[in-house]
Formats: structure tokens, sequence, C-alpha cells
């Protein structure tokens, strides 16, 4: 039994990954979960195995535009609740046992989310909130990467954005970025963390993505939200030194974690800008985040799952690792997610 | 896990995977094995480790014409029955012997024994000649190690209502699949699964080699399985009332040896009565080998990932009328493996 967070909206994909008549496999806290849309377009989950002989059910098609999903080996169908509705054997009688565990899934914010715990728990009024990428009214640029590590040191990367100094010096940091100061908040299980940075020579690469002139010290402001088990908004934005934040270049992304099984994470960034900005708008986050790839491919990635291999399969407490004052954020959001597990754990206990 | 039974004989390669002068590594029932030919052409199997410093000796060399292996890293030599026959180091330590496995060879196929050497009955072997000593021209075989347990790929044969779902456009589309099966027990060891059908002509891929391709006629699916995991499958169709090889009969073996936890070698061989002929038999074996590599073998590896190291039991499969068969074998299977482990328990002092 693994130990992700199971009463909680994970992401599962971008919404556009899944595109009508087409089947998306992707593993979720370790459950091997086939991803489709049904005649209406709504998303369906069902968990990707045959219950008659285990065959993968993404390996099936899809039948009358989604309604029903057929598996590959034998020909049994499912309905997106997981009931089978067609049993091509003998006289077609459906056993009652044949049943896909079905998860409930949301459309919201340009992104498809997961409930991997109770149905009956899951309220979609608890996915947090990125109005800045709902499709309605926002262009939204996104990508996603797999990272072979676990999906806290994720969180642990993007609460602790000092390290862009030494990590990005070339892209997003800059000799002084890890000089800010960072303030920490909670609210219920909502973490936040402030950041400003003051009269920062920005690296080229920043000046040439802003439009800011090449060379002018500027003010830089981080704040990181961070929800369970691993979603972040990050406001990001930077103008020149001492103007008011207002008239900086603003910049609203997501960072999105879900764990594929122990030690493996999907991710999934992105940012939205309003449609009102006009036709270049697409054009623009299309090409802020083709520029994220490059450090994140380069430099977070790597560190990150070094991080882990140096790790090991020790848990991060047990190795006592030195804290700093930038780890604040990172060691809160860490306790709000060990305090929600272990309240998970012990209701499943009571039980 | 599936258990599968020590004391019985798998299938370890087809004659001519085995050519004399080689030594050939292979894993059976998680026992590292290495094959060979002695110098009068028997095959021999040693597990594939030296007891000096256990070195795999499949890497060392044939000596005497195959009377002997030589380790590649200290020069110990033992014979085809396992004893050192030579140390270049001194004399022979009485410790200096490999286990070595009862190896036959019947028909074409090398079979090995994996349990305890006295107990090892040739009568056992099950007899597929018919199969293995037909004309080159009318024969598609080959070895296919397939990431999954042999009983997943034995339930594959033994369940072929699959093809229609898996093999569409090559196996699928007939309609003797929806017969219902004809389940019998021919031995304690076996079952036998029959599709039969009389009065309807056959697919144009069968009638073309009837005397009469409009004729109506009887038609047959039967597998035969024999513990622990070979199965001779035929397929035909002949004119109503006459004798079957009058007809066409095509005879596919699916022979199956565990390797490791979740790892099974696979062989196929198939002949038939018909279309003896260089040419045809390319065509047909294009179209047999894309099924089992393309669509059989991904399936069942695709299974016993979502399996991961479950039992089939373990996950409560659902249970359709047609895998009575199946779940039958896997059954007799099951008790032999329980025979063969109280009588260890009962051996033990």
């Amino acid at each position: 039994m693994n130990n992700f967070l199971k009463n909680v909206w994970y992401v599962a994909g971008w919404a556009d990954e899944v595109a009508p008549g087409q089947m998306l496999a992707r593993q979720i806290c370790g459950e091997h979960v086939v991803l489709f849309r049904d005649q209406s377009g709504k998303p369906c989950a069902l968990v990707d195995r045959c219950p008659h002989r285990f065959a993968p059910l993404s390996m099936g098609t899809l039948c009358d535009g989604g309604k029903s999903i057929q598996c590959g080996y034998h020909g049994l169908r499912f309905d997106g609740g997981g009931q089978c509705v067609h049993n091509p054997h003998g006289d077609g009688r459906i056993p009652a046992a044949a049943v896909v565990r079905a998860f409930p899934v949301v459309e919201r914010w340009s992104l498809l989310w997961i409930w991997m715990g109770e149905p009956a728990k899951a309220d979609a009024a608890t996915i947090p909130s990125f109005p800045f990428l709902d499709p309605d009214h926002f262009v939204v640029g996104k990508d996603k990467m797999e990272i072979d590590a676990d999906y806290v040191l994720e969180s642990d990367n993007i609460l602790d954005l000092s390290h862009i100094q030494y990590l990005h010096p070339g892209t997003l940091g800059s000799g002084t970025a890890g000089e800010g100061r960072t303030v920490v908040t909670q609210e219920g299980n909502t973490v936040w963390s402030r950041r400003f940075i003051r009269d920062e020579i920005l690296p080229t690469f920043l000046y040439q993505v802003l439009g800011l002139p090449e060379g002018a010290p500027c003010d830089r402001w981080l704040d990181v939200r961070w929800d369970a088990p691993s979603l972040m908004y990050l406001q990001a934005d930077i103008g020149l030194a001492g103007r008011p934040r207002e008239e900086s270049m603003q910049n609203s992304q997501v960072h999105l974690f879900t764990p594929a099984t122990e030690g493996k994470t999907h991710y999934f960034y992105g940012m939205g800008m309003p449609k009102a900005i006009g036709p270049h708008a697409q054009e623009i986050v299309d090409r802020n985040v083709g520029g994220l790839r490059a450090p994140f491919l380069h430099e977070d990635k790597p560190m990150v799952e070094a991080q882990q291999r140096a790790i090991g399969s020790e848990g991060f407490w047990t190795l006592k690792p030195v804290l700093l004052d930038v780890d604040a954020p990172a060691v809160r959001a860490r306790r709000v997610l060990e305090q929600m597990l272990a309240a998970e754990s012990a209701a499943a206990g009571s039980v | 896990m599936t258990s599968y039974p020590r004391n019985a004989w798998y299938v370890a390669a087809m004659h001519d995977e085995l050519p004399a002068g080689s030594l050939l590594a292979r894993t059976f029932l998680d026992d590292p094995v290495v094959l060979f030919r002695d110098a009068s052409g028997a095959p021999r199997a040693l597990q594939d480790r030296c007891p000096h410093r256990f070195a795999p000796l499949s890497a060392g060399s044939l000596c005497d014409g195959g009377n002997s292996v030589q380790c590649r890293y200290h020069g110990l030599q033992f014979q085809g029955d396992g004893p050192c026959s030579h140390n270049p180091h001194g004399p022979i330590p009485k410790a200096a012997t490999v286990r070595a496995y009862p190896v036959r060879e019947c028909a074409r196929l090398v079979w090995i024994w994996m349990g305890d050497p006295a107990l090892a009955d040739d009568s056992r072997i099950p007899d597929y000649s018919a199969v293995t000593t037909a004309h080159e021209d009318a024969t598609i075989r080959g070895h296919l190690p397939t990431a999954c347990e042999a009983m997943l790929l034995v339930d594959n044969i033994l369940d072929l209502s699959h093809v229609d779902y898996l093999h569409p456009t090559s196996l699928g589309g007939g309609g003797l699949h929806h017969v219902k099966p004809v389940v019998a027990d021919p031995a304690p060891d076996q079952m036998k699964i029959s599709w039969l059908s009389s009065g309807e002509t056959a697919p144009p891929a069968l009638a073309m080699h009837l005397r009469d391709p409009a004729a109506p006629t009887d038609q047959w699916t039967e597998v035969t399985w024999t513990a622990p995991t070979t199965m001779l499958l035929s397929v035909g169709a002949t004119l109503v009332g006459e004798p079957r090889e009058d007809g066409f009969v095509a005879l596919n073996l699916h022979l199956a040896t565990p390797e490791t936890t979740g790892r099974t070698h696979y062989w196929y061989w198939s002949s038939r009565n018909c279309a003896i002929d260089p040419q045809a038999n390319a065509m047909i074996r294009s179209v047999v080998e894309n099924v089992f590599r393309n669509e059989d073998k991904p399936m069942l590896e695709a299974q016993q990932q979502r399996m991961g190291t479950a039992g089939l039991w373990d996950l409560n499969p659902v249970l359709l009328a047609h895998d009575a068969g199946a779940v039958r074998c896997r059954r007799k299977l099951e008790a032999i493996c329980r025979t063969e482990q109280a009588e260890f328990i009962l051996e033990l002092p």
C-alpha cells in the first residue's frame, strides 16, 4: 500500500491531452488509469485493467463515440462509470462482478482533476482556484515532463526559489536572487511563500523574454501558493527597480505535481494571459512556456532526480536535513501534508 | 504468482537450437542451466554455475567433443552427468560436482526434468511427433520468450474466444468460437477443449484445400493441454462425414516453460497437411508470426504488468462461461503442485 493522500484532487493531465475518441493511459498514485471522454465529451477515468483477465483497457477501443470502452483481449465493454455493458460470449449475461473501478474526474482550469479516494467525498469546490487557466477568458500555455523523483522534492523546489541563483545562473536566476527575503504564511491547509528581491541585475535571457531594457536594475516578486498534494500557483512579477508592483511584468504560472508511483512524478506547468491582450497572447505564453523548458529539463530535473538517488529509499526526515531560513515554506508544506496523511490514515484505521 | 511442479518434463529447446559443439545458457524454473551435446550427440544439462567460484559454465568451452565442459575462469572440467573430471591445479575435490538435470530428445524436441532425477519417467514425455516430424515446407516454428508467467499463455490458447478481438483481421471472424466449447478430462494431467460444428461451409482459407470448397463440412478446433504447460491445438475442416485426414488439418504446438518469475520460454511449432510449398509456407508464416509477436505477446506482457506479482486468484478475476476449461487446467496444475509439495514434506526427516 503506497503512502499517497487519497482524498484530494490530483491533476490527471491537461484537458487537451484527452481528445474525444482517444484513450490516455497514465499511472497516478500507483494506480494504472485510463482516461477518455464519453459521447457527451465528459471525461471519465477507469482502472486500466479489465476485471476478466487483467488486460489494460487502454489497449482496447472506444465504442459508440465514447459510450463504452471495449477490452482488446476478449471484447468486454465498460461504460464511463465502470459498469460492464456488453459481454459478447455465451448467452451474453453480464457477471455481477464485471465492474471496473471508476474515479471521479472534473474538467476545470484547462486541466483534468482526478479523485483517488472515496468517491462520496469528492467535492469539486475543493479544487484550488487557478482563474488564469480558465480557457474562456485566458490563453493558456502548457507543458509537461516526467520526473524520476518523489513529488514532494518538487514542491520543495518551487517553494524555495532561492535556488534560482545557484541552479539557474544563466536563465532564471541572477547573482543576487538568493538574497531576497521570504515570508511564509498559512491559511488553513494552504501555505504561501512570498519572496521579494530588490535591485537585481537579471540574466540576459529574462530581459529578452520580458522585453525590459538589458542591464536595468529590477525588483522581483515571487509569490507561491501551495495546496496539497503538490499544487502550486506562482505569481512571478518583475519590474524596474523602485517602481510599484502594479507596473511590473506580471506572470501567473502553475507548477502541478502528481505522483505516478513511488519515486516517479508527472509535472504539469503552464501559464495564462488574458485573451484581452489580443491575438499575440498565445504566441507570448507559448514563447514563455517554451523558454522555461530548457532550465526545467536541463537544470531542475537532473538536480531533483540526483537528489532522489542520493536520498535513496530513506525518509527525508530520517536523514536529518540541515534547515535554512529559506526552507520555511517547504517545511511548512511538508508538515501540512504529513498532518493530512496522518489524519487520513487515522480515519481509515477507525473504520 | 503461480507455482509450477518440478517433477515434470519441460521443453528446453528445439533440436536445432542446440547444435553439436555449442553451449546454450537458458533459465528454467529459476535455475540457470547450460545445455550442450556430448560426444554421442545426446543432449546434456548442467546447472550453469561452477561449484568453485560460481562462474557460469556457459561462458566456458566444450572439451573432448562434448564429453566435458571447461570453466572459463579456473579451468575445472565437468562431465555431462556432473562430476569434475579434471582439475588443472591438483587433485579433484570430492565436492566438485555440478547438478545434472535429466534431458531427453524426443522427435526433435529437447525435454528437461527439473525435479528429482530418480523420478524422471520417460513415458511421461508427450508424443508430439505428428507435428515435429512434418514436412519442412508445412512447418512454422520459433522460440519467443515472453515477459509473462506461463499460465497466462495457457489461458490464451485455451480460451480462443479472444481471436475475434485480438486478431480481428487474421484469425478472428470465424463462427466456430461462438459455439459452446466442450470440456473433457482425457487423463489426470490433461484437459481437452473442443469447439465443433457440422453442416456449415468452411471459411475460405480452409475451404480452398477441400475437394468441394462449397460443400458442407465438419469443423473442429481442439486444444489438448498436458500438464504442466504444453498444448496441442488441432484446427481443421473436412466434408461432412469424411475422415478428418481427408480434409484440411493444422496441428499447432504451443509449448511454454517457466523461465523466472513473470517470464516464460514459448515455442510455437505448427504443421499442416496441405499447402506444402515453400512460398505458401512463407506467406502463412508471416501472418502467424505477426499475430504471435505483435498481437498476443504485447497483450500477454501488458496483462502481466497490470497483475504485477499477484496470482490470478489474488485479484478475483471475473469469470465468464467460456473460461471453464482454462480454470479447470489451473485447478489441475494447483493440485499437482500441492501433491508434489505434500510428498516433499513427507520425505523430510
